[in-house]
């Protein structure tokens, strides 16, 4: 083999090692590019970003949509930590969010404990709404899925038998 | 012509160029900040990233990005691109502007003010020329493929579906999940080939006393359609008997005996036979028990799916999940009817 076949196989062997996928992986999708290197920001795309966001955390807080306005809060403060209203709105958000899950929670676990598991049902979906992370709302919630599913097929009749 | 002394020194630069391009080690992860949403990290910025903390990374994109970049490089995934799109409300990105980058699902069971997100799961069984109940129309079945690829929806896999249901991982809105039962060869002759067209996946579920004879799958054809990446094979029993149905004078311990090699065998085969974990079972004719339920749960599966019609909300009991039948003489006013993949709620 000539050194210009060998430099050519070598270099083949090489970038064919790299992109070979491992063993038993099914790619779904081509993989995008590697990604390069990046040119350093200007001020004003963070600007606009900001300007669009502050415009959506004020929409949700008028449409007490208090989870979405969380969120937007949380990204408003990364962005301009050193801004004191954004801080304020964000802790009085999640005052907000934490009274109404209060509420609801209380207002849940009493129709659940009255037997009315639709109302119950309504109730905990409401503390979701506005505390999305709630555990013990999710938590409920499953298990009376599970009980409502329990009641309504297990011990029923067969459908059919071949 | 070139001498032997610059071939040796070519020869060496290209070893050390592959050298080093395999030994460059893959983009890091995104490092692990422990701080709260209001203290920015100030690290270096690589790759366009201005702000970020445990909730989001801030991202100038460059030429070369797109959402698809974005989410590999940052949430691991270019599958978890539409969250990106979503949380920015873009359908892709613009080189110099900002985007930002939710990190933590932002609203991972799907729930608003209107209501909250049901998983539609569309049970088939043949697919031919022939129509009745139990076959549906090769024409009927491109048709609705048809109009799920052009009305928004999203077809995901039922392996996507746990996360979605333990309330870790959001699904993309207006999600479907595709599935067949029983293993027919239609599906593979008549189905297949339009699910490919469309890049749909979907998952077949098969009784693996059906398969390799008669109008049964072939191993072949189920790992032609395995290495699609797009069909994955999960169980729907050994025998097809319909588990809640004991027989003349079986006792309680031989009863267990049975369902349990009705859920252990198909695993088995299917394991031996086609890459993939089986963690998934159809009932045969959708009936469970609590027997049934409990040695599914014991025999290591994951979800159990019935024939019991509706949309799986991120609170559905995973070992008894609805699934719709589309029946052959389905009109098209009923497979859009079967699509629920929003139940309405006032929730404020």
């Amino acid at each position: 083999m000539s050194a210009h076949r060998l430099v050519l196989w070598i270099v083949c062997a090489g970038i064919s090692g790299c992109v070979t996928p491992p063993p038993g992986e099914a790619p779904a999708r081509p993989d995008p590019p590697p990604v390069a290197p990046r040119a350093a920001p200007t001020p004003q795309a963070i600007e606009v970003l900001e300007a669009r966001h502050y415009e959506r955390a004020q929409a949700h807080m008028q449409a007490r949509n208090w989870a979405d306005a969380l969120v937007e809060w949380e990204l408003l403060t990364l962005l301009k930590p050193e801004t004191m209203d954004y801080r304020t709105a964000l802790a009085d958000t999640r005052k907000r969010i934490r009274d109404a899950a209060d509420g609801w929670s209380r207002a849940a676990e009493q129709a659940r404990r009255q037997g009315n598991l639709d109302q119950a049902t309504l109730l905990y979906l409401r503390v979701l709404n506005v505390e999305r992370d709630n555990a013990a709302a999710a938590k409920a919630l499953r298990d009376m899925d599970t009980e409502r599913t329990h009641r309504s097929y297990i011990n029923r009749p067969p459908r059919m038998v071949m | 012509m070139p001498s032997r002394r610059s071939s040796i020194v070519a020869l060496l630069f290209a070893v050390l160029l592959a050298v080093a391009g395999c030994a460059t080690p893959p983009p890091a992860p995104p490092a692990e900040v422990a701080a709260s949403p209001e203290e920015p990290v100030e690290a270096p910025a690589p790759s366009g990233v201005v702000a970020r903390n445990d909730h989001f990374a801030v991202v100038v994109p460059g030429a070369q990005d797109t959402l698809a970049t974005l989410a590999r490089e940052h949430l691991g995934s270019i599958d978890r691109a539409w969250e990106i799109a979503t949380f920015n409300q873009i359908t892709s990105v613009t080189a110099g502007d900002a985007v930002a980058i939710p990190l933590r699902p932002v609203n991972p069971m799907g729930i608003s003010a209107k209501g909250y997100q049901t998983v539609p799961i569309l049970c088939y069984h043949r697919v031919g020329p022939q129509k009745n109940l139990m076959i549906m129309p090769r024409e009927a079945f491109a048709a609705q493929m048809e109009f799920l690829a052009h009305n928004n929806y999203n077809v995901i896999r039922l392996a996507d579906l746990p996360d979605f249901l333990s309330g870790q991982r959001p699904l993309p809105p207006r999600a479907v999940i595709i599935t067949f039962d029983d293993g027919h060869v239609s599906s593979y002759q008549h189905a297949y080939p339009i699910l490919r067209k469309h890049g749909f996946a979907a998952t077949f579920f098969l009784y693996t006393d059906f398969l390799g004879a008669g109008e049964g799958l072939t191993w072949a054809q189920i790992n032609e359609m395995s290495k699609s990446g797009l069909i994955d094979f999960q169980s729907h029993s050994k025998s097809h008997a319909n588990l809640i149905v004991r027989l003349p004078g079986e006792s309680d311990a031989r009863y267990r005996e049975r369902v349990d090699t009705e859920l252990r065998v198909p695993r088995a085969v299917i394991e031996r036979n086609v890459p993939g974990k089986v963690t998934h079972h159809a009932f045969p004719f959708g009936d469970a028990n609590q027997v049934v339920v409990e040695r599914l749960v014991q025999t290591g599966h994951e979800l159990g799916l019935t024939v019991n019609p509706g949309g799986n909300p991120f609170f559905a009991y995973p070992l008894m999940l609805r699934r719709t039948m589309i029946f052959g003489g389905a009109s098209m006013d009923s497979f859009r009817s079967a699509l629920q993949v929003f139940r309405e709620a006032n929730l404020q």
